[in-house]
């Protein structure tokens, strides 16, 4: 047989969009692709971690923004950790000749991030000075989606519900009509891009009063970061916007540090980015890390969400150790089968992970991922609402997405920080676990609730009467609500129509819970349970309005 | 009567039932998410189908059998299963169903299937067969896809074949002509194929080995090699 190939002859008409999304796949793909500095084909990206940071010099007084050391010495956190020592710079100027120059040196996980040919990374590994190598590359998903755009500058009427909701579900007005809004609390927002910060009215205060305090673009290299997406720009818009017809978050006098992380809109990136910036927060005094991201199976598996295994989880947990509170979005992955469960870094134990909950039925939104960890671990912490109304460029939309409930709490966290200015970051950690709607009751799909502001305003918040009775026949279990539902929601606000919905969950001996349910019992008071459901000694814990109580099953 | 006795009990039935319901609008039970660790885009089973296009590329091997290659394609579906075996190496088997359309060029010396000149002439082959082969894959990844090379074989079943002509007469009349059951292409076919992918996105190219048509037909064989784009239905 004679063989010829004429590719040329092909239609190139037909084939240029597949062509152009090949390409355009194979760009975002390319993790080792910079705009400045184009990588050859055969390197691939590693972490190289060293062994030690011996003889190396270090004054955090030079090295830290005063912001960063007073937040410190409030914490008693010691300013001369050896994590924020520098890397060994003969350690990597050894490394510089075997690979590229190192784009990314981490201090907390002394650390450098490298191009190199795979052969030769692993190589690197025979190094005295070299304790491992580990490839890099990843891809990032924004935990958002997007709903219908708005042409509106300001709120349309149909959204006015949601527009006071976002606030109001976390009782929010009693941070704002008690003076609080996050003054003094410098934030850290890590994201896609700022597009439209400098220019929508809606951050004109934010620019006026100088709150935007540093930006950088890891990406790039620069401090431009009002450019390239406008999710980060939703994401602070749901922390601090302000419209004409009021602010869109609670925390409209906080300062910001806005860290461009990622490259694209629906965005290929590394964790090197992320990683870079959670050091440079820490350096320039971030009080609260909002993260709006998460990284899923395109580098790891389920069963790897255990809060350790990913580098970003572990960065989380040294940021945390230094007194940083850093609040995650849980993920959009709650309904994919494969996936389902919470993303990292929002997996790390001391990472405030937010959920999303449906508007309006204030019940966990479908896209939300659930806990537990891998390790059996509570997951989500909180929930927040994740429909929100945010501002773009020019106008306001309505995106949905953990993105928007995670940057609700931030600006919760905030206010709160501001009236509790000697917490610790555990401690307003602990405090929005304990305000929530639902506390001591969890779930893995709505953690401890909504937190709520009154619970620190209001003694008789603390005060709960029970709202159920649990009988125990020979047969049932019947849960009995001391107060009929009304059969007319609509006629309820908002809060109290989550208030309507029982909440209860079996728990295994140990203590895990095997399953939970959330059940609306409009038009009626009971509901019964058959015993031969149970195993011995499994927990029945119920929640309504408020009050919680068990029993056992024996 | 009956049927008003019948809705009266249905309507009692209802109402004392929505008096004693409860609405569930959550029901997970924990205890299943921790069993499925078997199947995935990176776990030891995992099937999905595909959608591709794919055009005839090279040149007959005689004269007499030239084609439109930019028209000339097929229009591909299948579905794929993947049994990871490594990190590395995975093996599988595909259905595949396509319909491949070759465009005849309009010539002197043309042969196939007849030496008729017609204003447009087409061989569409509707196929329906299976595939098998070996993936490597590159890049260390989580439950994903990621960047592979497949080698395979495939073998097809041609249960279908229409040649189809434009004409139109000296009055100005257009003809089209739609014939089947020619007893020139042979029933069955193979071939080798191979792909490179990125996740979703998927080059592919194949050659036959085998002849379109049969012996007794003598008839120069129509292009070997084709090439084309295949999107994986997974996530991406």
């Amino acid at each position: 047989m004679k063989l010829f190939l004429n590719i040329q002859a092909i239609s190139f008409g037909t084939v240029i969009p597949f062509i152009l999304m090949f390409v355009l796949q194979a760009s975002l793909l390319s993790p080792d692709a910079t705009a400045d500095e184009p990588v050859p084909d055969t390197h691939r990206g590693f972490w190289v971690f060293f062994t030690d940071k011996a003889g190396v010099q270090f004054d955090p007084y030079t090295f830290f923004d005063q912001k960063a050391i007073e937040r410190r010495l409030a914490h008693n956190v010691c300013l001369y950790d050896s994590l924020d020592y520098p890397v060994r710079k003969d350690y990597l100027d050894s490394l510089a000749v075997l690979a590229d120059q190192p784009t990314v040196v981490s201090r907390w996980l002394n650390a450098a991030h490298v191009y190199t040919h795979p052969g030769i990374a692993f190589d690197l590994e025979s190094l005295d000075f070299v304790k491992k190598v580990q490839p890099a590359g990843i891809r990032l998903l924004p935990a958002a989606y997007h709903n219908a755009d708005t042409e509106y500058v300001s709120v349309r009427s149909r959204d006015r519900a949601l527009f006071i909701a976002q606030k109001e579900h976390m009782a929010a007005h009693r941070f704002t009509e008690n003076g609080f809004n996050g003054e003094g609390v410098r934030i850290a927002v890590f994201d896609a891009g700022f597009r439209g910060v400098k220019s929508n009215k809606a951050f004109r205060h934010l620019v006026k009063n100088g709150q935007i305090v540093r930006t950088w673009d890891f990406h790039r290299n620069r401090e431009n970061v009002f450019a390239y997406s406008i999710h980060g720009t939703m994401v602070l818009s749901a922390i601090a916007g302000i419209v004409d017809d009021g602010p869109l978050g609670i925390a409209t006098g906080a300062e910001f540090l806005l860290a461009r992380t990622e490259i694209f809109r629906e965005p290929m990136v590394e964790e090197k980015y992320w990683l870079a910036a959670m050091e440079w927060a820490d350096r320039h005094g971030a009080d609260i890390i909002n993260s709006s991201l998460g990284y899923v199976f395109h580098r790891y598996f389920p069963e790897q969400m255990d809060g350790s295994t990913s580098l970003v989880a572990q960065a989380a947990g040294i940021a945390a150790a230094k007194g940083i509170l850093v609040i995650n979005a849980a993920g959009n992955m709650g309904n994919n089968r494969h996936w389902r469960i919470i993303v990292t870094p929002a997996d790390a134990d001391s990472v405030l992970t937010v959920g999303a909950l449906d508007f309006p039925s204030l019940i966990r939104a479908g896209y939300s991922s659930t806990g537990p960890t891998a390790d059996g671990r509570m997951k989500p912490n909180v929930s927040a609402l994740g429909t929100v109304v945010a501002a773009t460029r020019n106008r306001l939309v309505t995106p949905s997405g953990t993105s928007f409930a995670s940057p609700l709490v931030t600006g919760f966290a905030a206010c709160l920080w501001q009236k509790f200015p000697t917490y610790s970051n555990m401690d307003i950690f602990r405090a929005i676990e304990r305000s929530a709607s639902l506390f001591p009751y969890y779930d893995y799909a709505h953690g401890f609730g909504t937190p709520q502001a009154c619970y620190f305003f209001d003694s008789q918040a603390l005060f709960v009467t029970p709202t159920f009775d649990l009988v125990r026949g020979d047969e049932y279990i019947d849960i009995i609500l001391r107060e009929y539902i009304s059969m007319h929601p609509d006629e309820k606000s908002r809060a109290d129509r989550e208030n309507e919905y029982l909440y209860y969950q079996i728990k295994d001996a140990g203590g895990g819970i095997a399953q939970y349910f959330v059940a609306d019992l409009e038009g009626t008071n009971k509901v019964r349970l058959p015993v031969h459901d149970f195993e011995v000694d499994q927990q029945l814990l119920v929640h309504f309005r408020g009050y919680t109580a068990g029993i056992v099953i024996d | 009567m009956r049927i008003f006795a019948i809705f009266t009990h249905l309507f009692f039935f209802l109402a004392l039932f929505q008096v004693n319901a409860q609405t569930v609008i959550i029901a997970e039970d924990v205890r299943n998410d921790r069993d499925q660790r078997e199947y995935g885009m990176n776990r030891r089973h995992y099937s999905h189908s595909w959608i591709g296009i794919r055009f005839v590329a090279g040149s007959p091997e005689n004269q007499g059998a030239d084609v439109y290659t930019g028209r000339s394609r097929a229009i591909e579906y299948g579905y794929r299963y993947k049994r990871r075996f490594s990190d590395i190496f995975s093996a599988g088997a595909e259905f595949q169903a396509n319909r491949y359309a070759f465009h005849m060029k309009q010539s002197d010396h043309k042969l196939v299937p007849d030496p008729v000149i017609n204003e447009k002439e087409r061989l569409v082959f509707l196929q329906t067969g299976l595939g098998f082969f070996q993936r490597i894959n590159v890049d260390r990844r989580g439950d994903y896809i990621g960047r592979f090379l497949d080698i395979g074989v495939y073998g097809h079943w041609l249960p279908h074949v229409r040649h189809i002509t434009h004409d139109e007469t000296p009055e100005g009349e257009r003809i089209r002509i739609r014939r089947t059951r020619m007893d020139y292409p042979n029933k069955f076919g193979y071939g080798v194929m191979a792909r490179i992918g990125i996740n979703n996105l998927v080059l592919s190219g194949r050659f036959r080995y085998s002849d379109l048509f049969t012996d007794d037909a003598g008839l120069p064989e129509l292009p070997r090699w084709s090439v084309g784009l295949d999107i994986g239905m997974h996530p991406f």
